[in-house]
């Protein structure tokens, strides 16, 4: 098992009263799932998936990745955790503007200590296999949406994570960008990565093989997919 | 990844060009005034340490009985009150010819006796050409001189330059302008105050350093003056010529020493001390003392005669200054940087994600602000090498930029590289380290720069500029009272020039007469009259008993006319009278007319006001024994000595020794000066044989008593407009900050309705109570430095509240015209792009 969340549960005072984000969520995720989480707005479907990403703490419950008791652990420590084994994938891209693709590809290389050389020969791989090696100088203003998605999803999976945390990927690109970027999802689960994605179009749901359905901030149904 | 961090840094830098260019500007011209400083101080510290022998010699000084109003002189001020002792010494320095001697042989520890005697201006005549040496530029000494300083010779032999008694030394300098290219060695001249006398070059050594106390052009041995046998045998202690320097052999124990030269002392000046506390029964008892000055930290006392002066109160007014323009960059940095973490909040955020730690943040935004601080320490040092000339001027030090060598520049630099960056960039970079990731998610709520923190710093910042500006408005003010003070005399039109003369020449007192002469048919010049002193120098002081009292009274020597040229009214009884031949006549006194053991003038003598007050008014025209003179009228108070200070007492008399030093000419209203002085220089040539003529204004002669106040403003004034200037560029940044952060709330408000006036006020409501808060604390800063300072004056202002009123609306109204660019533009912007959402 990757991980397993245990009646996990989050909230926020607002005025005395107590505002719950996240209610008695339980959740086991294996290797090499793909699971969609689904849910109208507020649902807390960002909320869950920032707490599975270690970005966001939680109150109550508990939370096991790889057999590590994450709710036990420091800030530090998650953070050597995410580092080594999840990428993320945002709505808004989130690319640093000052860095050319290349740059941004390789930044989290930079942060794990891995070598030049063999940054080098890392990014030119996955610029080759997402047939990007034209776009490395030009920084993010320069690509369409859907470019930047794909650089955004390189840089997610050059450190060859176990595990891709995706947050409404397609939300701000049009549908034949869309579909592109799931099929490429749908291909890298093929080859063995974890994804779990919000989003909120049941097209893009349905490339998954599980969709939980949250609302107001707990499960309401989880649906398998064949 | 430090290459990284550099690539990103500089990109950064380059995308928002308006911050990078206030921080830029800020902080070069922040490092160019601390570099300028640092080589000011550098400069001033090093002086007179490269002699090799610097560690064992010391000059002598006594207890200073001719200084007349110690007290007076005290300073006042935060900044003089931190002065260390040795700073506030007014000891004297010249010293019996023949103590040096007997120091010497009374006490095997000392090595060498080191006599320096500088000698007035001297004029030097070749092959019928007159040269006029500088002043001060000339000294008599001992024959090791060379051997005991480290002053290298370009020729001649250290061991035995000054052997002979018309052997003479000169500078390169001095070689070039006499001799051109031609070896001075061997050439012959003669001083125009002994035409018998043929001195002979037998060195030329190399122009002094610039970081020499001892700046001399020519040097002679002073077993060569005349009157050197006679001062040798002379051990009555009444003539105080020489400055006494000892060179002590390594290792002996000062101490000790110092133990013994005080009992030595007590006997070898037994009768000078008797004598000082003969004058009165109830007089305080006088006490005499010698006592030795390390030889390199003699220049931090105001001591004459030496040559150096470092004046350890301007240094720290200086250090500050360039602290706080430092400081107030570096507040810049932080304020600019800090609030800029709003935009930055996603970067951070998403490298954290990707798995960026703490200290890759810290690091990154270290070398962004060093890279930053690098680029403006490049530029300080090339605005320094800019701006030298005019902090010469300014601050009156005396920097080139020889002195700005490599090595200096990677100290210096590396200090303000280390310093500038703990200052500006350690707390920017941990706050925007802290930085959760997920707040990069938020768009608009995102991490806002703690308000407090910010204001704090920014009326801190603000504070400053305000203080600064009220001290440049009240010493400006206190400068421009000098120069309106009425002086009691008249000061315009007045030139001055000097009796070229030597002392012995005949001719010396001739000069007064024919100047005269010529001066009545010139028509451009009104009148003319000669005296003794200009303004500021040239008296004699004599101690005078009066109400058991030693007081040390100016003589003041001058022609008959002097007061109706000078219109100097009178109070009581008459002015001298050239048709009174008693007027200028000596007096035989009996015994009952004057006081034992204090001076007597023997000389029918006019008063100032404060010297009638402190005879009690005594009646005219009858011999007054304290003075030992019958006092033939009061004349009005006039400043003659400095007009920071009061008025001290003196006498005036007619006729000179040796011949009036200066004639006082008076120019005719809306006369072109320098025809009229080309005019008198053609005809002094004819009158003199071509001696060197000496010019001065009278009105100049006046402000060099306050010149150093003068200069003092000038450095506040410049410090000033930076500090505002910076401080100022860091308030537009901030507001277009402030703007953004508010983008949102204001795209709200114009919906609701809100005009561009109430948007503007909004705004700017900030920037208004900031200002306030500042003054408010800026206010009573003020006063107390301000006040401290003003007590160097006698004569001074005061400090009103429209002074205050005035900085505070300066201040005020910089601050808004800084903000207002962008508040205008955020409160004329279009709402619906402020309200968009991606």
């Amino acid at each position: 098992m990757l991980l397993e969340l245990k009646n996990l549960y989050k909230w926020v005072n607002v005025g005395g009263n107590r505002n719950f984000l996240l209610k008695d969520v339980s959740l086991n995720v294996n290797e090499g799932e793909f699971i969609s989480i689904m849910g109208p707005s507020g649902s807390g479907k960002s909320t869950l998936l920032n707490v599975i990403g270690m970005l966001d703490q939680f109150d109550e419950g508990e939370y096991n990745f790889l057999h590590e008791s994450v709710h036990k652990l420091k800030e530090k420590q998650r953070a050597g955790l995410y580092k080594q084994y999840i990428g993320f994938v945002f709505q808004a891209y989130h690319l640093i503007d000052e860095l050319t693709v290349y740059e941004n590809i390789e930044t989290p290389l930079l942060y794990q200590d891995v070598k030049a050389s063999e940054r080098k020969a890392l990014v030119a791989d996955i610029l080759d296999r997402f047939n990007i090696v034209g776009k490395k100088d030009l920084f993010p203003t320069q690509l369409s949406g859907g470019q930047q998605q794909l650089v955004g999803i390189a840089r997610a999976l050059i450190a060859k994570p176990k595990l891709i945390l995706a947050d409404e990927p397609t939300g701000n690109l049009n549908s034949k960008q869309g579909e592109e970027i799931m099929e490429l999802f749908k291909q890298l689960n093929n080859e063995g990565v974890t994804i779990i994605q919000v989003t909120h179009s049941e097209k893009n749901a349905a490339y998954a093989s599980k969709i939980i359905h949250l609302l107001d901030g707990r499960i309401e149904k989880e649906e398998k997919l064949s | 990844m430090i290459a990284n961090y550099l690539r990103i840094a500089i990109r950064n830098l380059w995308k928002r060009k308006v911050y990078t260019g206030i921080n830029l500007l800020g902080l070069s011209i922040a490092s160019a005034f601390g570099l300028l400083m640092a080589l000011y101080l550098q400069h001033e510290l090093s002086y007179d340490r490269f002699h090799k022998n610097a560690g064992e010699l010391y000059r002598l000084e006594a207890t200073n009985f001719f200084n007349p109003k110690k007290d007076e002189e005290k300073k006042t001020g935060f900044f003089a009150s931190l002065l260390p002792a040795i700073a506030k010494e007014r000891n004297m320095l010249v010293m019996p010819m023949v103590l040096g001697s007997d120091i010497k042989a009374a006490f095997p520890e000392v090595e060498n006796v080191m006599r320096v005697m500088g000698s007035s201006d001297a004029l030097v005549w070749i092959n019928g050409e007159s040269f006029k040496m500088e002043d001060k530029s000339t000294a008599e000494v001992d024959a090791d001189f060379f051997k005991i300083f480290d002053f290298p010779l370009v020729s001649g032999n250290a061991n035995n330059v000054l052997n002979g008694k018309n052997d003479v030394v000169i500078s390169e300098k001095i070689a070039k302008r006499f001799f051109g290219k031609d070896n001075a060695v061997g050439k012959t001249f003669k001083l125009a105050n002994d035409s018998s006398r043929i001195y002979t070059i037998t060195g030329v050594m190399k122009d002094f350093p610039s970081n020499s106390s001892l700046k001399y052009e020519m040097i002679f041995p002073i077993a060569g003056d005349p009157g050197y046998i006679e001062d040798m045998a002379d051990r009555s202690n009444n003539h105080y010529k020489t400055v006494t320097l000892l060179q002590f052999r390594k290792g002996t124990d000062m101490k000790q020493f110092n133990a013994k030269l005080e009992t030595f002392t007590q006997k070898y000046f037994a009768e000078t001390i008797k004598g000082m506390n003969e004058d009165g029964p109830d007089k305080k008892k006088e006490e005499f003392h010698l006592s030795l000055m390390p030889f390199a930290q003699a220049h931090y006392s105001d001591s004459n005669p030496w040559g150096h002066f470092t004046n350890l109160e301007h240094i720290y007014q200086l250090i500050t200054l360039a602290l706080i323009i430092l400081i107030i960059a570096c507040v810049n940095y932080i304020l600019l940087t800090l609030t800029h973490t709003v935009t930055r909040s996603q970067e951070v955020g998403v490298r954290k994600t990707m798995g960026a730690g703490r200290k890759h943040i810290v690091g990154q935004f270290l070398v962004e602000t060093q890279l930053l601080i690098t680029i403006a320490l490049l530029a300080g040092f090339m605005l320094a090498i800019i701006v030298m000339p005019l902090f010469n001027q300014i601050s009156g030090a005396t920097l080139s930029a020889a002195d700005l060598s490599i090595s200096f520049f990677l100290k210096g630099g590396l200090i303000l590289f280390v310093v500038l960056g703990l200052l500006a960039g350690i707390y920017p970079a941990f706050v925007m380290s802290g930085m959760k990731p997920l707040s990069m998610m938020r768009k608009f709520s995102s991490v806002k720069l703690s308000p407090l923190l910010s204001r704090t710093l920014v009326v801190v910042q603000y504070a400053t500029c305000i203080l600064l500006i009220i001290s440049s408005i009240v010493i400006s003010n206190q400068m421009r009272y000098m120069n309106a003070l009425e002086l009691g005399f008249d000061k315009e039109q007045v030139l001055l020039l000097e009796n070229p003369y030597e002392y012995d020449d005949p001719q010396r007192q001739q000069f007064a007469e024919r100047f005269a002469h010529y001066t009545s048919t010139e028509p451009a010049i009104e009148n003319v009259t000669f005296a003794n002193f200009k303004f500021g120098s040239g008296f004699n002081m004599n101690g005078h008993l009066i109400n058991g009292q030693r007081e040390m009274i100016f003589q003041i020597p001058m022609d008959y006319n002097f007061f109706e040229f000078s219109k100097i009214g009178m109070v009581k009884g008459r002015f001298f009278d050239r048709t009174m031949p008693t007027d200028s006549a000596r007096l035989e006194l009996t015994e009952d007319q004057f006081t034992k053991g204090a001076s007597s003038v023997r000389k029918p003598i006019v008063v100032n006001e404060t010297l009638y007050k402190l005879l009690g008014n005594p009646p005219l025209n009858e011999i007054n024994k304290a003075m030992g003179a019958p006092i033939i009228g009061v004349s009005k108070d006039f400043h003659f000595w400095n007009a920071t200070q009061k008025i001290p007492p003196a006498y005036m008399l007619v006729g000179s020794r040796w011949g009036y030093a200066f004639a006082y000419v008076k120019i005719k209203k809306g006369q072109p000066l320098p025809d009229i002085i080309n005019k008198i220089g053609a005809n002094w040539n004819t009158m003199t044989g071509k001696l060197p003529m000496t010019l001065s204004f009278q009105d100049e002669e006046v402000k060099k008593g306050y010149e150093s106040f003068t200069t003092w403003l000038h450095t506040v004034n410049v410090a000033t407009i930076l500090a505002v200037i910076i401080a100022c560029m860091g308030l537009f940044g901030l507001s277009a900050l402030y703007a953004v952060n508010r983008t949102k709330e204001i795209g709200i408000r114009k919906v609701m309705g809100a005009s561009v006036s109430s948007l503007f006020m909004l705004l700017n409501k900030e920037v208004f109570w900031l200002t306030l808060i500042s003054f408010v604390i800026a206010v009573p800063l003020a006063l107390y430095f301000l006040n401290g300072w003003l007590e160097n004056f006698v004569f001074r202002i005061k400090i009103g509240w429209v002074i205050f009123l005035v900085a505070g609306l300066v201040g005020l109204l910089l601050a808004i015209i800084a903000v207002s660019y962008h508040s205008l533009r955020a409160a004329t912007s279009n709402p619906v792009k402020a309200l968009r959402t991606e």
